[in-house]
């Protein structure tokens, strides 16, 4: 603090003012405006600071929490800005099928080519292996039993008497290297022609659709159904937290059995029945609707609005929960008696008096219900009850991936590692989040 | 206490009741007839099956029926499996095998996750603290079906330790399931233990122990682990409801035929009465399950009064 000034004649000051009491000091110019002077001794010599910039210098000194903020911040715009960036559509098919995140230059492919036609014309029809073996035999001064003859025919028709190469053979043998992002054939002669051919970053689907813009679109709808599902959550947990916390009483007594028994339940479970259930409701009312419903069922897909139904009304519990907990606390307060007295009605109090005092456990649950929505949607999409197609979300990009686990491995483990790694930031974030906005909290 | 034991029962009673209400219009909420497929049998005979499962009653009379049945353990028969098996059938044949993983998976969690817990609270700060905490935020991430198809890869198959085909007779098939289901609770049990352990630590009686000269070992594990399991102990009938979802999951991948991987299956096929009597008996599962961990919370503690909080 900067040394207080004592001036006689401080404008409108509501301390006393000793030199005050002597009326004589009281000429008419003490109530007249202040001067440049006298108005620089109010500005405050500090930057005010108000509750978000006070968190937010809190959060900042978090490195964990940063780092995750980061990381996710470069996941958004992966799913939010990549996809208008790559030339490729999420659901478009190209030729390009089952490429693999990497590729072999043109010459280094047509080397294995040449290596493998080669091979192919080396080897023996079953007659001439005949020939050859029966030559063999003569040299020897001896003649080939007709099972002998059989057994040589018939290994050179399998083809393993001699040299079957496989593609990786040749390309063991050759030494070729392997280079970053996937290219078809076609795609590397047009870039040798001198075309701009954007890479398969990650490969490509047994459709040929670019793995990377897919699990974009999948991170982007990860994403979305987590915010909003968590937005919903907020809604519902708030309203129904606050009246149950505000009214007290039978209401509130009434109010917390429900969320008792909705508690115990297994939400996975009842989610789960939920979503199947109204899926095949909104299949079937998706042949008869028109207008609005029908754009909203195009748009978002069935499966999403009913896993958004399903979460929304189950996961608001532990929300309500919170907030009635922190309103049982807050209306005891004078500043709540002082609204009623002046006739303030209960919802206007619960809007501009509770709920934004409880502002920062509200945020806090929020975020962090944003995770385990994106856990949720990923566990039933990958049970076959996520998203539809030609829709795709990670947890349905891991589950299409199983087909083919053993071949293309990476098509389970770039979505894993993406949904991973959303997961663990929001975790990280949220608690960040939760230290920084409530202090007290701070194990 | 007693009081408190009779509350809960009921309250657990009705849930049941409830959940088996909303199931039942869940189910009565499908469009079409379970019958009807691609390959439907003539009207007659769908009229003669509507008849014999009482489809063709009113609601009310459908429910009144279910209930009755559902009191008597009859949970239907499946439409879709071999013909007419019935539910509980299927229940009683798959879900042991489903149990016995979980009960595995739940324990060796536990078992690690409070020691790993209790080891990360001591080192509080310490390069062993560190690894551990990123390694069970990395677990609580982590979907269980990664962690189940990144352990079959790599470890199962020809020329690998554990059978690609699950044969319910070696241990050796046990090893991956239980290992993929239960590490996602044990980070979440570590992590728990871990905020846990360090209250207990701070506290006086702990100077005491040590003033006294007592090992490391009994001050953390007799004295400490005491106070800070009771917290512990609330998580896991979440746990345990986490578990058993996480089963459909890790049976599904490993292939192993357990109750989960029926349920699943009844999901993509449609068949509601399977659905509808496995989620019955998977959530009064779950709802004992939860009980009996809140019984034993307060049988564990005294201190804590569960008349006047629940």
């Amino acid at each position: 603090m900067a040394e207080k000034k004592i001036s006689p004649r401080k404008p409108f000051s509501l301390h006393l003012n000793e030199e005050a009491f002597d009326f004589g000091l009281l000429a008419p110019d003490s109530f007249s405006a202040a001067d440049k002077s006298e108005k620089e001794g109010f500005i405050p010599d500090r930057v005010p600071t108000s509750y978000w910039k006070d968190a937010w210098r809190r959060m900042r000194k978090n490195v964990v929490a940063m780092v995750a903020l980061a990381v996710l911040l470069v996941i958004v715009l992966f799913a939010f800005v990549g996809p208008l960036i790559v030339p490729y559509r999420y659901d478009q098919f190209t030729d390009a099928q089952n490429l693999k995140p990497w590729h072999y230059s043109l010459e280094d492919q047509q080397a294995v080519d040449a290596l493998l036609a080669e091979a192919e014309s080396s080897r023996l029809t079953p007659e001439e292996a005949l020939e050859k073996a029966r030559a063999e035999a003569a040299a020897e001064g001896r003649k080939l039993s007709l099972t002998e003859e059989a057994t040589i025919k018939a290994k050179a028709k399998q083809g393993n008497g001699d040299a079957a190469l496989t593609e990786e053979d040749a390309i063991a043998q050759l030494g070729v290297k392997a280079k970053l992002f996937g290219y078809s054939r076609q795609e590397l002669e047009r870039k040798a022609a001198g075309e701009k051919v954007f890479p398969h970053v990650f490969g490509t689907d047994n459709f040929g659709r670019d793995y990377m813009v897919r699990i974009m679109i999948g991170a982007r709808v990860s994403l979305l159904v987590g915010v909003f599902a968590a937005v919903l959550v907020l809604i519902i947990g708030a309203l129904y937290g606050s009246i149950s916390g505000y009214a007290g009483g039978m209401v509130d007594t009434v109010m917390q059995r429900i969320v008792e028994v909705i508690q115990s339940v297994p939400e996975v479970l009842v989610i789960l029945l939920i979503s199947v259930v109204l899926k095949e409701n909104f299949n079937d009312k998706l042949s008869t609707s028109t207008g609005l419903l029908r754009l909203m069922f195009d748009t978002v897909g069935t499966n999403v609005i009913a896993m958004f139904i399903a979460f929304g009304s189950l996961y608001w519990v532990t929300m309500s929960r919170i907030i009635r907990g922190q309103i049982l606390q807050l209306k005891q307060q004078e500043y709540v008696t002082a609204a009623k007295a002046l006739g303030g009605k209960s919802s206007r109090i619960i809007k501009k008096h509770l709920l934004p005092n409880c502002i920062g456990q509200i945020v806090t649950t929020t975020f962090l219900q944003i995770p385990s929505a994106i856990f949720l949607e990923s566990f039933l999409s990958y049970l076959g009850v996520g998203v539809d197609i030609p829709m795709t979300s990670l947890g349905s990009l891991c589950s299409a991936a199983l087909s083919g686990l053993r071949t293309y491995p990476e098509r389970l483990f770039i979505p894993a590692a993406v949904l991973s790694v959303m997961i663990l930031c929001l975790n990280l974030v949220g608690d960040g989040l939760r230290d920084a906005l409530d202090p007290k909290l701070k194990k | 206490m007693a009081k408190y034991i009779v509350k809960r029962v009921l309250m657990a009673l009705f849930t049941i009741f409830a959940i088996a209400t909303v199931t039942f219009f869940l189910m009565k909420a499908v469009p079409g007839n379970p019958f009807v497929s691609e390959k439907s049998p003539p009207q007659s005979v769908i009229d003669a099956l509507n008849a014999k499962y009482g489809l063709d009653q009113p609601l009310h009379v459908q429910y009144k029926m279910y209930m009755g049945n559902l009191l008597k353990g009859d949970l239907g028969v499946s439409v879709k499996m071999s013909k007419n098996y019935p539910v509980i059938n299927i229940i009683k044949n798959n879900f042991p095998t489903s149990a016995k993983i979980g009960a595995i998976a739940i324990g060796w969690a536990l078992i690690v996750g409070v020691i790993l817990g209790c080891v990360s609270a001591y080192y509080r700060g310490k390069p062993a603290d560190s690894t551990l905490r990123v390694v069970c935020t990395v677990g609580i991430s982590m979907p269980s079906f990664v962690m189940a198809n990144l352990l079959l890869l790599a470890l199962c198959g020809s020329g690998k330790p554990f059978p690609a085909m699950f044969d319910p007779s070696t241990w050796k098939s046990f090893v991956l399931p239980c290992a993929a289901l239960g590490f996602y609770p044990m980070c979440y049990i570590a992590r728990q233990t871990r905020t846990s352990m360090l209250d207990s630590l701070n506290q006086e009686y702990i100077k005491t122990a040590r003033a006294k000269g007592l090992g490391t070992w009994k001050i953390v594990f007799k004295h400490a682990l005491r106070n800070a399991f009771i917290p512990v102990l609330t998580y896991l009938g979440p746990q345990i409801a986490f578990t058993l979802t996480g089963g459909f999951v890790v049976e599904t991948v490993f292939s192993i035929p357990g109750l989960g991987r029926y349920f699943v299956q009844s999901i993509s096929n449609r068949d509601y009465p399977v659905i509808m009597g496995t989620t019955i008996f998977l959530a009064s599962f779950v709802i004992i399950m939860n009980l009996v961990v809140d019984i034993l919370y307060k049988v564990v503690d005294p201190r804590i009064n569960l008349a006047k909080e629940g």
